[in-house]
């Protein structure tokens, strides 16, 4: 039995009568007087006399073009037919927050498995609903085991993208497959249709850790800096503890946040700890030391009165090291005629004779991490007059400029390594007594430090990318998570990215080098469980298309064959007889 | 209306026996060399002769002369009979014009041709010496040249005739007599067997031709569609959807019904030949007659 899903497509059948009328004018005959009718007569015919009408023909051609209209007018009323093979496929997006860690991951467990007992193997797909949503799927392209889910779905992420997660759905399946999401919040308006959103969270008070960064400091310590919130409408209590036996007793009023700071010894991994309450995993944070690569900068400087700013702007760098042989940078007032090799970039200090003092307005590439923080606001800066003498071979792009007098461009060698050259003449600017003169030479420092082997981040948040940049003669790094499971990531372009799914520290090795990464669950909006609830908002247009009774299959494309088909006859009847119109 | 209309088909029509006057007046008359056993076996003379010597009768026609009548054989018969003598039965030509209505078909050249034809064909008589009666077969067999010999003087009736030459021959008697040359210029197309209306058509002729004029319409069928076809003759209509396969058809009916007249008349001893209307007016080409010897060029 067919049914259909748009009846006022049927409509269309009102074209029948019109094809119908269409044949009937032009089946009016034309008169036509001939000498006689006897060579009209069919040998097969006896002959009669008087006024008599001709035997129809067979109206094939009208039969066929009835039939397309009406198969073209089921097609668009989509219909279906009920399928007792298969059930409906469904798509299942997971909530892969941590707040789904208050109870609401164990709840919408159980339907889990309720779905997978319920529905036939292949028929259920599920998305994992974290930053960046992604298909839960094994070597078969899909799971049909509720503990293969239930492992996979972790709940360990910072954030939650639901609405990308049901996009992402989208996009592979057809338009009427439905969806089921289970989270811990209601929607944030009515779902879509096709879209069922079932809620599992609870309200409750908790208090978590919300931020935690940690910073180097000289003579081998480190400064920690925690934020705790409460996320309650009353007044509470809780202790934390530190891993190197400290403890505080805190008492946070409603909604309050306060920051914690503690120094830490140097080269130690530091691990606080709340007392317990509704949500745990919010209530304990590892912090490691940052080790940001050291920079080694060679500065080859004749000029005095250039020397001397760079100089002191490098020393309040902690980071960089003297580095006379194969430095990472190098600094030079000289013409360089062989300029950096692969692994040193070279910032050349150009100071011409002939100069004049620009005061701006200048002009910054804002994309450029030189010109981070940079403002030159009141600052003079003497250069020569137009592009300057070697500007042609240089080639390089302008990243400050006054007006079309470029002071700053960078060029990019074939080997990779940059060259940066710098107009500029100490005697008659004002450049090196503004903040902005160290801030430049700092920009330059980290960006190369950025292009050095070592992790962007030591300590991110649970659910983030961290990128390891290794040595070029690394191909893959091995990580070892915080569960102790091992996997091995290729090198794209020297660099690694990894997902810092689960709390914890990771252990990296990229060749010789060995670093290590801290992911911590730190997100406020997942922390307040005041908003968490549970409920079913169902966008569904058939009731619990779960259940193996409804299921249907979409026909129209076998109705689209079918008229595919009988216009292929129409044509071949109308070439065989020479039918006109 | 009507009468512009009757008007300018005289003109045509007297256009085309002007013109077949002028044609035949190249031509002869070529007296019939085969004598089939279904004829009298009379041979004419090529001139006519001087004798009176009373030959043979035939039926009273209006218009014959009143003292030639055999009062004797109609005592016996009740029938008018006139006698009929040497100098009018050789040699002489009568032509034989099927004035049905198909023969005058709208939009056709069919009784222009058919007209021009025969007064072709008279203009040839006399350039041979032979009589010439002209026949037109309509209602009753209606002399059309008694009056004025020269074709282009031919007072013709309308073609109105609903039945066939055969059907007028059963009901009207032959006008002609015997041991004349016969000329039958129709578009046959009727359903009754050649045979018969041949056979009476050739009875005591010293020849028979027959000549099939249709016209370039009858030869190749109309447009393709939804038709309602009327005959010209008898009135009644077939609604038909003509598309190729029924243009075949027709094309082998054609053909099998222009076969069946051929051996019908082979079987008789006649000759046959076929003109379409249109080529005939615009080209005047008499070859085939003239290769059958019924015409000769002067």
């Amino acid at each position: 039995m067919v049914f259909v899903g748009l009846p006022l497509a049927l409509l269309a059948l009102t074209s029948i009568p019109i094809l119908a009328a269409i044949y009937w004018l032009r089946r009016q005959h034309r008169q036509r007087v001939v000498s006689s009718l006897v060579l009209w007569e069919m040998p097969a015919q006896a002959r009669r006399g008087g006024m008599q009408l001709e035997a129809v023909r067979a109206p094939w051609l009208f039969l066929l073009e009835m039939g397309v209209l009406a198969l073209l007018a089921l097609a668009a009323a989509q219909p279906w037919v009920v399928s007792g093979v298969r059930d409906e496929p469904l798509i299942v997006v997971l909530d892969d927050s941590f707040s789904m860690q208050a109870g609401a991951r164990e709840r919408a467990g159980e339907r889990v498995r309720e779905l997978l007992a319920e529905r036939e193997a292949g028929t259920t797909r599920f998305i994992l609903a974290g930053a960046r949503p992604r298909w839960l799927s094994d070597d078969r392209g899909r799971l049909d085991e509720a503990g293969a889910v239930l492992e996979a779905w972790m709940a360990l992420s910072s954030e939650s993208d639901l609405e990308q997660a049901i996009a992402l759905g989208r996009e592979v399946a057809a338009t009427h497959t439905p969806m089921l999401v289970l989270t811990d919040r209601a929607p944030p308006e009515e779902p879509t249709r096709g879209v069922r959103w079932e809620a599992f969270g609870e309200a409750a008070a908790n208090a978590g850790f919300v931020n935690a960064t940690r910073s180097s400091r000289e003579a081998g310590t480190s400064r920690v800096m925690l934020e705790v919130a409460s996320f309650a409408e009353v007044e509470i209590e809780r202790t934390l503890r530190l891993s190197d036996g400290r403890s505080r007793e805190l008492t946070l009023e409603p909604g309050q946040t306060r920051r914690l700071w503690f120094e830490a010894p140097a080269r130690e991994s530091l691990e606080a700890e709340l007392s317990p309450d509704a949500l745990s995993v919010d209530d304990r944070v590892v912090l490691i030391e940052p080790r940001l690569a050291r920079v080694r900068v060679a500065l080859d400087v004749q000029r005095e009165d250039v020397r001397q700013p760079l100089q002191r702007a490098l020393s309040t760098m902690e980071t960089i090291v003297p580095g006379d042989a194969r430095p990472d940078v190098r600094i030079t007032d000289r013409p360089v005629a062989d300029e950096a090799g692969a692994t040193t970039w070279l910032l050349q200090v150009i100071v011409e004779e002939s100069t004049r003092g620009y005061v701006g307005p200048f002009v910054m590439d804002r994309s450029h991490p030189l010109t981070e923080g940079l403002s030159l606001e009141g600052a003079i800066w003497a250069a020569g007059e137009g592009e300057g003498a070697g500007a042609a071979a240089h080639g390089g792009r302008p990243l400050i400029a006054a007006g079309n007098v470029p002071l700053v461009s960078e060029r990019t060698q074939p080997n990779g390594s940059r060259v940066v050259r710098w107009r500029w003449q100490p005697e008659h600017s004002t450049l090196q007594q503004k903040a902005d003169f160290p801030a430049l030479v700092w920009n330059l420092i980290a960006w190369r430090r950025a292009h050095l082997p070592g992790l962007s981040e030591t300590n991110v948040r649970c659910g983030r990318v961290a990128t390891l940049r290794v040595d070029e003669d690394v191909e893959t790094v091995r990580v070892m998570d915080p569960r102790g499971a091992t996997e091995a990531l290729a090198a794209v372009d020297g660099v690694v990215r990894v997902e810092a799914r689960w709390p914890g520290v990771y252990d990296l090795a990229a060749g010789n080098r060995r670093y290590q990464l801290a992911a911590n669950p730190l997100a406020a909006e997942q922390s307040d469980l005041r908003e968490k609830e549970s409920g079913v908002w169902d966008g569904w247009e058939r009731p619990d298309v779960t259940e193996e009774s409804q299921r249907h299959r979409d026909v129209a494309w076998v109705v689209l064959l079918a008229v595919l088909g009988l216009l292929g006859v129409h044509g071949w009847l109308i070439a065989r007889q020479g039918w006109g119109w | 209306m009507a009468k512009r209309e009757a008007a300018h088909g005289e003109e045509t029509w007297r256009d085309a026996l002007q013109a077949g006057e002028r044609v035949g007046s190249g031509y002869a008359l070529a007296p019939p060399r085969r004598v089939s056993a279904g004829f009298s076996g009379v041979q004419l003379a090529d001139r006519p002769g001087s004798s009176i010597e009373f030959m043979d009768y035939r039926a009273y026609q209006p218009g014959d002369d009143l003292r030639r009548i055999d009062w004797s054989a109609y005592g016996r018969s009740d029938r008018l009979m006139v006698k009929m003598y040497h100098e009018e039965v050789s040699p002489h030509v009568d032509l034989v014009i099927d004035g049905s209505r198909s023969m005058a078909l709208a939009g056709t050249a069919k009784r222009e041709a058919t007209l021009a034809l025969a007064g072709c064909l008279a203009m040839a008589a006399a350039n041979s010496g032979y009589g010439c009666a002209a026949w037109l077969a309509s209602e009753r067999f209606e002399p059309i040249n008694h009056a004025a010999p020269r074709p282009s003087r031919w007072e013709v009736p309308a073609f109105d005739g609903d039945r066939s030459v055969g059907r007028l021959l059963e009901a009207c008697g032959p006008p002609w007599r015997g041991r004349t040359l016969r000329v039958l210029i129709s578009d046959l197309l009727w359903p009754e067997e050649p045979t018969m209306l041949l056979r009476r058509l050739g009875e005591r002729a010293a020849g028979l031709v027959v000549v099939q004029m249709l016209a370039a319409e009858d030869v190749q069928p109309p447009e393709t569609g939804h038709l309602r076809l009327i005959d010209s003759e008898t009135g009644q209509w077939r609604e038909l959807v003509v598309d190729a396969s029924m243009r075949q058809r027709y094309l082998e009916n054609l053909h099998a019904h222009q076969a069946r007249w051929a051996e019908a008349t082979r079987a008789v001893g006649a000759v046959m030949h076929r003109m379409v209307a249109e080529s005939l007016l615009e080209a005047w080409d008499l070859r085939p007659l003239v290769e059958s010897q019924v015409l000769r060029v002067k």
